[in-house]
């Protein structure tokens, strides 16, 4: 167990995500065969989602140091982690069978849930733009695509929002409180 | 006793004058608006202005100072209740029953009482602070690890009451909260777990990123996806008028327990004003006539979250005055000041001081009635942010949140941090996963295994059953979980005997 | 439609570029006569209330006698001040951020276990600015008077519970002192700030706890021995290690507080730094604020800084590998 731990400690975070993403899918198929969890099945893959975290949690304590002041103390770096991991693993068990009972709610359907998804992943696709065109530009152009997303079409207002958001974040973040946003490569390339 | 107002009546001639009440009016606004400010914590808030205060003198820097803090912590509340976003953590609860209240429509109410309740609670703290700190500063030190334990295992106890009918998931997502608490250093011996090799992880996730992102983000994607650009935008009937002040009457008892419940946590050092919130709303939950209100939008459920905040300033100023311990962040800031202008706290600074102590305490109740006068004016345009169109609203939340998150500490891994809470608190919220359950693990989690590794090496596990304090409060989170089973019984039996019964015609 | 998009980006593009132009004027400046030309940022590693954030609050205070340039004090604590460390590592090396920094930041390194070469060898150590001896401190209404008695108690077959902060600086000088005692048994626990720390030796769970000669100002306790080759005003009573027969070196273990920036800063910056910080050593706003806190001025530049850094990092690793706190693989 403690090599499996300690091979699983050096894996990369990606290959971890990709598991994940792996996992989520195959048992979405999966409770998709019984009518009793079909209805619900995404319910159960939200605690599924956080029983992944938890078993993986729970192989690295394997690969934890255990120092000898901790030995001594009587609780180690893996005490608290196992203890939340095992009480996650029967009160699970419990929410698994809340969850497929009959009298539950099932699945509320997903609606627009691509364009909302779209506007988190917008958002993600602004953040690592900061570091490119700026802060300013980067969430300017952020506002504004989501207004016109949203069916704003106000011309004014499109082009007011997010001057003033820019030029409010400009005066309290970066004049009055000194907090320094990234002005992005691009700007301070130009200026050299 | 005599000695006690003899000595209010110098703080208040103290601080009676041009000078000290425009500080402490000038402390309370940028409070308030610093706190209202996701990203700027009480702490951030007060210490921003610490440079101002230098050239003061120690009277009047200290009462502005304590302005911020009291204005600050009510900051927290406004974005919670208008735009579901805790500015700060400890106004997280304020939001479990503000913001519903605001969606049905009773946004004045809502701002009215989270208002009213900071002030008062905010009162009840400076109260006790006054008449109790020396008797209470040595009950402060009397808590070992193994009551913060304890206390800790009572605050677990209340995710019965937060999660409602969805217990079992309530269960599930706070042991999601304690079980993510355990990343970054380990507390006591400070061995890495579960980093992945992020160094941005060695402190486990920031918690203000973790609120935005579950509650706002949550909160702003669910709406997106029910967003329809094509239906009309139809203004909803909201009631932007605040309640009369005699509405507050009805409140009183929420918010004299609470305020209590928030300035005895506050005392101590290792607890906090956002454990006492819980607790306090715990309390009123299971008082209430009406608990299945609750998260619902529930008047008194505010009331508590508030008060008990407010209260706990005062709390936090017991030991830092009487023991120079600060009770919380903030506190540890007026610390700063106070030794920046060469005062040492102490039982000495009650005797040597007694126009600072005193023109303190005194500038707790003139900011609070201050923060009643302004904050009656600026609840009724905070309101009004119920009038701002949707399709920009959102965007701007959005942008705030990314803002909020990356001002904390001026990091993107911060942003990202509250990008994702954002996607698990949209999930949450469309599958019934209620998201207080995990701020509860991850604000109790590092405290717990803290407490317990600590008592474990002070004592021994006879720590646990040897102190009558522990097992005081050992006793009574038994009694929280075991209250709402016993009570559920005794109705089921009422209920069973109502239905052998004929049924009588005034049911409806 | 089209135009309104259009008149929205060439006014924000412009903005971005004015903003831009104010935010890193720094990139044309470099060498020759260094002049800040935006506000300087000292990141501490503690928390907003902090000891290295009071003195920080203060230099600047003082400094803004000696020139006009602004600057910022922030706080990035967390993981024993690691995260700051990566958030200056992380800036440009303008100028325009000066890490605030004392051995719990080393500490915390060698704790991680992470490479020295990064997070130790990134920075250039500008200028120490005062060195602050450790001392063990029991509280005022302690049974115990002097160290001999708490020594004496403890060969009698007694447990010295000794609070300390974090594992960092005061664990290791508590190794180092009481693991040099034959006959005495302890027993360090760390809590996780000066808060906690003295609220636990107060309250009893503790017999006595690793502090500074500060400490004995602000909160009620009184100090058994005082790690310092000289006196130190106020403590006049209280002996040092070699007084008390045991090893002069623990005298010479002090804890320090200092300015590093990241390394590759231009040169201009750090002369024009280190000349500010002289100015602020030798103002007697500075001295007296020393002493007051029990504190000894430093002028240490880089060299005699670096020196010092470096003892910090060998000690500490020697100290954690023999308490098995971290893997005997790890180097510095």
């Amino acid at each position: 167990m403690a090599n499996f731990s300690k091979w699983l400690t050096n894996l990369s975070y990606w290959w971890i995500l990709a598991g994940f993403l792996a996992v989520m899918i195959g048992l979405y198929f999966l409770f998709g065969i019984w009518p009793r969890t079909k209805r619900v099945r995404v319910q159960l893959l939200c605690l599924c989602g956080m029983d992944y975290v938890t078993l993986l949690f729970y192989l690295l304590t394997f690969n934890l140091r255990v120092s000898k002041l901790a030995a001594e103390a009587g609780a180690t770096p893996r005490t608290m982690p196992r203890l939340w991991a095992l009480l996650m693993a029967l009160a699970s068990i419990g929410a698994f069978f809340a969850i497929i009972n009959p009298e539950n709610k099932p699945d509320e359907k997903f609606n627009r849930w691509v364009f909302a998804l779209l506007v988190g992943v917008g958002s993600i696709f602004s953040v690592i733009l900061f570091q490119y065109i700026g802060y300013y530009l980067s969430s300017a152009i952020f506002i504004l695509v989501v207004m016109i997303a949203m069916g704003e079409r106000n011309k004014l207002q499109l082009i007011l929002v997010p001057i003033i958001w820019c030029l409010f974040t400009y005066f309290v973040f970066y004049k009055m409180l000194f907090i320094k946003l990234p002005f992005g490569s691009l700007f301070s390339w130009l200026i050299k | 006793m005599s000695e006690i107002f003899r000595n209010l009546g110098l703080g208040f001639g103290t601080i009676a004058n041009v000078q000290s009440l425009i500080f402490i009016f000038i402390g309370m606004i940028v409070g308030i608006l610093g706190g209202a400010i996701p990203g700027i914590s009480p702490s951030m808030a007060v210490a921003l202005l610490l440079p101002i205060t230098y050239s003061l003198s120690p009277v009047v820097a200290m009462v502005m100072l304590m302005g911020i803090y009291i204005g600050a912590n009510y900051g927290g509340s406004i974005t919670a209740v208008a735009i579901n976003t805790p500015g700060t953590p400890s106004a997280t609860v304020t939001a479990f029953d503000g913001y519903p209240l605001l969606k049905k429509g009773r946004a004045g109410e809502a701002m009215g009482i989270s208002l009213w309740a900071s002030v008062f609670g905010g009162i009840i703290g400076a109260i006790i602070l006054i008449f109790f700190s020396v008797p209470l500063s040595k009950a402060a030190l009397k808590f070992w690890p193994s009551e913060y334990f304890a206390l800790c295992i009572m605050g677990l106890t209340t995710v019965a009451t937060l999660g409602g009918k969805h217990w079992q998931k309530a269960l599930v997502t706070c042991l999601f909260g304690l079980l993510l608490n355990t990343m970054g250093l380990d507390p006591t011996f400070g061995i890495k777990r579960f980093t992945f090799g992020v160094t941005k992880l060695f402190d486990g996730f920031e918690m203000v990123p973790v609120l935005i992102g579950l509650f706002a983000l949550g909160e702003v994607l669910n709406n997106l996806e029910h967003f329809d650009a094509k239906k009309k935008i139809e203004r909803e009937k909201i009631d932007y008028k605040l309640p009369k002040p005699s509405y507050y009457w009805k409140l009183k008892g929420p918010i004299a327990r609470a305020g209590l419940v928030g300035c005895l946590i506050g005392i101590f050092p290792g607890a906090g004003g956002t454990i006492a919130s819980f607790l306090a709303y715990d309390v009123e939950k299971r008082v209430s006539k009406n608990p299945a209100e609750f998260g619902q939008g529930a008047p008194a459920g505010v009331a508590a979250a508030e008060a008990s905040n407010s209260g706990s300033v005062g709390g936090a100023m017991v030991p830092l005055l009487t023991l120079g311990i600060p009770g919380s962040s903030t506190a540890a800031v007026l610390l700063s000041a106070l030794m920046i202008h060469n005062l040492n706290p102490g039982p000495k600074l009650f005797t040597e001081q007694p126009a600072l102590v005193y023109g303190l305490f005194a500038s707790m109740f003139i900011a609070n009635v201050f923060m009643l006068l302004v904050g009656t004016f600026g609840a009724k345009l905070w309101v009004r942010v119920g009038y701002i169109k949707k399709t920009i609203l959102y965007p701007l939340i959005f942008a705030f949140a990314i803002l909020g998150s990356y001002a904390i500490k001026k990091s993107m891994f911060d942003v990202g941090t509250c990008l994702v809470f954002g996607l698990i608190g949209w999930m949450f919220k469309k599958f019934d996963y209620p998201s207080s359950p995990l701020v509860l693990g991850l604000v109790l989690g590092k405290l717990i295994e803290t407490n317990y590794v600590q008592t474990l090496m002070v004592t021994g596990p006879v720590g646990f059953i040897q102190r009558p304090l522990t097992v005081i409060l050992f006793v009574i989170s038994i009694a929280a979980l075991a209250y709402p089973i016993i009570i559920a019984k005794v109705h089921a039996k009422k209920d069973a005997k109502k239905a052998a019964e004929p049924p009588t015609d005034d049911e409806d | 439609m089209k135009k309104a998009l259009l008149i929205l980006a060439v006014l924000i593009v412009a903005m971005t570029t004015v903003f831009a132009n104010g935010g890193s004027e720094a990139a044309s400046s470099a060498a020759a006569a260094w002049e800040p030309k935006q506000p300087i940022t000292i990141m501490n590693h503690v928390a907003v209330g902090g000891a290295m954030d009071l003195y920080s609050r203060k230099w600047v205070e003082i400094a803004a006698k000696y020139t006009p340039a602004t600057f910022v004090v922030d706080n990035n604590a967390g993981a024993g001040g690691l995260t700051a460390g990566e958030w200056v590592l992380n800036q440009e090396a303008d100028g325009y951020t000066v890490f605030a920094l004392a051995p719990t930041y080393l500490d915390a390194v060698i704790q991680a276990e992470l490479d020295c070469k990064e997070y130790v060898d990134g920075f250039q150590y500008v200028y120490n600015l005062m060195a602050d001896p450790y001392c063990v401190l029991v509280p005022s209404s302690s049974q115990f008077n002097t160290f001999q008695e708490l020594i004496d108690w403890s060969k009698k077959g007694n447990l010295i519970t000794l609070s300390e902060p974090n594992y960092g600086a005061k664990y290791i000088d508590a190794v180092q002192v009481f693991g040099s005692i034959p006959g005495i048994t302890y027993k360090a626990i760390s809590y996780e700030s000066a808060k906690n720390n003295f609220a636990a030796l107060l309250g009893g769970q503790t017999v006595a706890s690793v502090g500074n000669p500060g400490d004995t100002k602000k909160y009620d306790v009184k100090a058994l021995v005082v790690g310092n080759p000289t006196k130190v005003p106020g403590l006049e009573n209280v002996p040092n290690y070699k007084e008390l027969g045991m090893d002069p070196a623990l005298d010479n273990i002090s804890m320090w507080r200092g300015y590093a920036v990241k390394a590759g800063t231009p040169a201009g910056m750090i002369k024009w730094f280190q000349d500010l910080c002289d100015k602020v050593a030798a103002d007697q706003e500075w001295i007296d604020y020393m002493t007051q806190n029990k504190l000894t001025v430093l002028t240490d530049k880089t060299e005699a800084f670096t020196k010092t850094v470096e003892n910090e990092v060998v000690s500490t690793i020697e100290v954690l590998k023999s308490v098995d706190q971290i893997s005997s693989d790890y180097k510095r």
